[in-house]
């Protein structure tokens, strides 16, 4: 108990200096780097330009963009800065923070204190929205990392993942990663201000929340299967497998075999060359003559009809000619009778 | 007596504020947040849960933090 009062108070101290480090100073000197960036390649294009080296002009013009972008993108995050710093804020100290740890420790069913790799994980209960259990779920925050955007993960402990998701965990979570949704503004001022309490707090809430209007996976398709075809959710007990591979699929998507009357998929399925039926690769035979293949209705021992009938051709035409029987001529050895 | 009011709602604000004596949790939420629904928030007064009728003291720390909030894609 007494080492976990020491431990939890040396990472408030920890977790105090990572949000002193500010870093206005370090982003200001970035931002100077942006600068001197745009600079250099302003002067190699210039200077291509006037020598005319188009090729040489191009390459200069396209790092050019990418270097004001970064500037643009600094600036923007500067801006952001001063607007957090201007806003009236509680400032964090120390014993707050070791507060707020200790009252984690009654809100949540168990929390992890990890100093050597920066980071405090609680575990949530057992979530459950509209009747999906997705389980319980560690928020582990990266303190090294808190003044940055979504400083923290989000695992599902027994994941509870939807077969057209992947990666989803959660209908708001995917790749480990929370959306905060309009729990974001809350979150970044918890975590400016060491609130850790409320910060964890806002997060589980986010994750007991279901948001269908925007979800990664909505939670009817939840338990759904994926049909590998046209990427449609069916319900699982009316996907099929096909018979041969077991590539899930919808009703659409199966092509039943008219000789074996299973179901498989298109890779698995083809049809008859010659009455079209649709068959399966393991129904359709080739023929010994052609090597196209057929089902085994349009065979006869291992023979298409086409090529039986080009055989019967062939062998009536090979078939030696009959000499015709000797027929008496007409009126021949008759003596006409007069009337 | 002096508080420290937290909402967790929608962007999220952390001050000091004024309180007379004898304010319960139901009428700072009132005074400084809304209509009270106490299903729809975690109340917590120095991140104990508290009941709406519960009295604050001088140097409370009370917080406010929805019980919905909806997250994205």
């Amino acid at each position: 108990m007494k080492n976990e009062i020491k431990q939890d108070y040396r990472a408030a101290v920890e977790m105090m200096q990572s949000l002193q480090h500010m870093s206005d100073a370090t982003s200001m000197s970035h931002f100077d780097d942006s600068i001197e960036q745009c600079k250099r390649w302003q002067r190699r294009l210039e200077m291509a330009t006037q020598r005319n080296w188009p090729t040489a002009a191009r390459d200069a013009s396209d790092r050019l963009h990418g270097a004001l972008d970064i500037l643009r993108m600094r600036a923007t995050h500067s801006i952001d800065n001063l607007k957090r710093q201007s806003r009236s804020h509680i400032e964090p100290t120390a014993t707050l923070i070791f507060q707020e740890i200790q009252a984690l420790r009654g809100e949540f069913d168990a929390v992890t204190i990890e100093r050597s790799i920066q980071r405090l994980t609680v575990t949530t209960s057992s979530i459950v929205l509209d009747g999906v259990l997705l389980g319980s779920f560690e928020i582990r925050l990266n303190w090294k990392y808190i003044k940055e955007s979504s400083p923290f993960d989000v695992i599902a402990l027994e994941p509870n993942e939807p077969a057209s998701g992947e990666g989803v965990t959660h209908p708001h979570v995917q790749s480990d990663s929370l959306c905060e949704g309009e729990g974001s503004d809350a979150i970044r001022r918890a975590l400016d201000e060491g609130r850790l309490y409320d910060f964890f707090c806002i997060v589980d809430q986010i994750l007991r929340t279901y948001n269908s209007g925007s979800a990664y996976v909505q939670l009817d398709d939840w338990n759904g299967v994926n049909c590998r075809s046209c990427g449609d959710t069916v319900d699982s007990d009316q996907a099929l497998a096909c018979s041969n591979c077991e590539t899930e699929l919808c009703m659409e998507c199966s092509t039943c075999c008219d000789s074996c009357c299973e179901r498989y998929c298109e890779e698995c399925a083809s049809s008859c060359e010659s009455c079209g039926d649709d068959a399966c690769k393991m129904c359709l035979k080739s023929c010994d003559d052609c090597g196209e293949s057929f089902c085994p209705s349009c065979l006869y021992e291992g023979t298409c009809d086409d090529c039986l009938n080009n055989e019967n051709a062939e062998n009536a035409k090979d078939e030696p000619e009959q000499p015709c029987p000797a027929v008496q001529p007409v009126c021949v050895g008759k003596a006409s009778v007069p009337a | 007596m002096k508080v420290l009011l937290i909402s967790n709602d929608a962007g999220g604000y952390a001050h000091h504020v004024e309180a007379p004596d004898n304010t319960t949790v139901q009428q700072m939420f009132e005074r400084h947040v809304g209509a009270f629904h106490a299903e729809s928030y975690l109340i917590r007064v120095n991140r104990q849960p508290a009941a709406a009728d519960q009295l604050l003291r001088d140097g409370d720390r009370v917080s406010f933090t929805p019980q919905k909030i909806e997250g994205a894609a």
